[in-house]
């Protein structure tokens, strides 16, 4: 079941495209990543889905029920952290939990608050203020005041933004642990290619407002579709040595310093063997997912792009 | 909306800030009283200016809680939207600042209700803070100094009211600064729409309120016309004509009239229709916002 379907969605700030005719759908249970440079529009995305800014164009559905019709009771059902978790740094951690509890409709008992503040690992920290807190423990307060009302859908825009290793290791393993054993579906932003791989089952890139690819990661990081860039001293000669083997129907390119393959994982150590074997003296190997290429060749300045594809 | 209401509420009364306001009336207050205790009689020589000296003027009579209260509001109405800026001015732009806008916004609770609330929990305020001006100026007063009838000075005579035909006017003069600092509050919560720090609205208020006051003030015939009377500064002040009664034929005050209520009507409807507009602009405006905090 489709819990969000965005058509054709666009945003325009005066002169500035943010967001360029859009489409994706989300089903139920997905950990959905949403991966882009700063800048590429994912914010703005999540924004709408959140009625935080208003599309130029376009159309957002969630649970069926058209966003802008439904608002309230779409918005019952999601929990959200954008950006940083900023909270009222007045109040204490409890405080802060249940006005938003409440503003979300929610009649939780004090001893349900918190037990939601145990589970993120605040428990010593319940009457705090928050001014005293450190960027992860506003993290996991964020993440708190996101599920307090118990969502369906759970939105988490850049949610490791400013932790330590420690603090990324432990959002990591509660978004898997919502999304198998709560059976949440969530929407996770990141700029960051490993951070989404390691706990999304389908991804969307977006780069400039626009949509790059859409996929299962298990089809977008397929290891049967392995990009190989060889270095090699003389790399035309090597390719004129590769026709009369079986290789050349995995080569994708030649440049004068590289020949880039794609093929399957497990024949590297063969390609290794057979350049060897042709007097092709090797430098390196370097092996990427297509899609860890692709992304770098969004992420890389473009003269990093031109030395990888040239 | 009554939940919203008491979050608002919450928030502003949890807010160190908010009592600023509550401490500097106070000492405001306290420093005019103890001026008046100590040197009152140069306060009444002042007022009553060339006519004590052809008139025996029963000094201790004159310098009672009530007299005492009158001055106080004369010298703080006009600086109290100050601090009334502080808090309207901060309630959007306070939570954008934050980065709490974008979460509150993201409830599910209309932008409406929302901002209906937040003006209430600062209508809420404002009267807070004049009930805390009401005590202190008021009570603290009559403590201090007793009570006793009023000495009124208007513009070309001195107007006397029975102790007995005071209280209803305070309790109207200080209902109807409510209705005059709600106005400024409802301009700084208009102006706390379109920033992202609480700085620039309660600067932009308090400017306002001061070109507007001076316009107010400036004796120029063509803007006694034209601009004056459409000012809310202009009617701000329309409280002191709770104490200003009808003379009979023998020159007397009568007790339980006012001079020229239509007049005060007058003022109440513009600064009510400037509540109106400036509320119902910052609603529009907050409906239609890109937030982007």
């Amino acid at each position: 079941m489709s819990i969000v379907t965005v058509s054709h969605l666009t945003k325009k700030f005066r002169t500035h495209l943010a967001v360029d005719d859009l489409s994706f759908t989300v089903n139920e249970g997905d950990v959905y990543g949403f991966l882009g440079q700063n800048g590429a529009g994912k914010s703005t995305t999540i924004r709408m889905l959140l009625t935080l800014v208003t599309p130029t164009e376009g159309h957002i559905e969630l649970f069926g029920l058209d966003l802008k019709k439904e608002r309230k009771k779409i918005l019952n059902q999601v929990g959200a952290v954008i950006e940083k978790p900023d909270l009222y740094k007045y109040l204490s951690a409890f405080e802060n939990l249940s006005l938003f509890a409440r503003m979300s409709g929610s009649n939780i008992r004090k001893k349900e608050l918190i037990a939601q503040l145990e589970m993120v690992g605040l428990a010593g920290r319940v009457d705090d203020k928050v001014k005293t807190f450190s960027q992860g423990m506003k993290q996991r307060l964020g993440i708190a005041v996101a599920l307090v009302h118990n969502p369906r859908l759970i939105i988490l825009d850049e949610p490791t933004n400013g932790l330590d290793p420690q603090g990324i290791a432990d959002m990591r393993n509660l978004i898997l642990h919502l999304s198998r054993h709560q059976n949440k579906t969530i929407i996770i932003s990141s700029h960051l290619l490993h951070e989404i791989e390691q706990v999304s089952t389908r991804m969307l890139i977006i780069d400039e407002g626009k949509k790059m690819v859409e996929g299962t990661v298990a089809s977008l990081m397929d290891p049967s579709k392995t990009l190989v860039e060889a270095k090699v001293n003389d790399p035309k000669t090597a390719a004129i040595l590769l026709e009369n083997t079986g290789w050349t129907k995995w080569l994708q390119k030649t440049t004068d310093r590289v020949l880039i393959f794609q093929l399957p994982k497990e024949l590297i150590p063969d390609l290794n063997r057979e350049l060897v074997r042709l007097n092709i003296q090797v430098f390196s190997l370097q092996a990427k997912t297509s899609l860890e290429a692709y992304f770098l060749s969004l992420t890389r300045s473009k003269q990093n792009v031109a030395a990888f594809t040239d | 909306m009554w939940q919203l209401l008491q979050i608002e509420l919450f928030k502003i009364f949890r807010k160190p800030r908010t009592y600023i306001s509550f401490g500097a009336i106070a000492a405001m207050v306290i420093i005019i009283q103890i001026a008046l205790k100590f040197d009152g009689q140069s306060y009444i020589e002042f007022i009553v200016g060339g006519l004590k000296d052809s008139l025996d003027i029963p000094y201790t009579h004159i310098l009672n809680g009530y007299f005492v209260c009158f001055i106080i509001l004369n010298l703080l109405l006009i600086h109290i939207p100050l601090l009334i800026a502080l808090v309207a001015g901060d309630s959007i732009a306070g939570e954008a600042n934050m980065g709490t806008l974008r979460l509150l916004a993201s409830k599910p609770v209309s932008r409406t209700k929302l901002m209906i609330a937040k003006f209430m929990a600062t209508v809420m305020y404002t009267a807070l803070l004049l009930l805390w001006l009401a005590f202190i100026a008021l009570l603290l007063s009559i403590l201090l100094f007793g009570t006793n009838d009023i000495l009124i000075a208007r513009n070309d005579a001195l107007e006397i009211i029975r102790s007995d035909d005071v209280m209803w006017r305070y309790l109207a003069a200080f209902a109807f600064a409510t209705l005059a600092l709600t106005t400024v509050a409802a301009l700084a919560f208009l102006l706390s729409v379109f920033a992202d720090n609480s700085i620039g609205p309660i600067v932009s208020t308090i400017s306002i309120v001061i070109v507007f006051t001076i316009l107010s003030e400036m004796q120029i015939p063509l803007y006694d016309r034209t601009i004056k009377p459409f000012l809310f500064t202009s009617h701000m002040l329309a409280w002191k004509g709770f104490f200003y009664s009808k003379i009979n034929a023998g020159g007397s005050s009568v007790p339980g009239t006012i001079e020229n209520i239509r007049a005060i009507g007058k003022s109440a409807l513009i600064l009510i229709l400037y509540i109106v507009g400036f509320v119902s602009t910052a609603i529009v405006v907050f409906n239609k916002k890109d937030i982007l905090s």
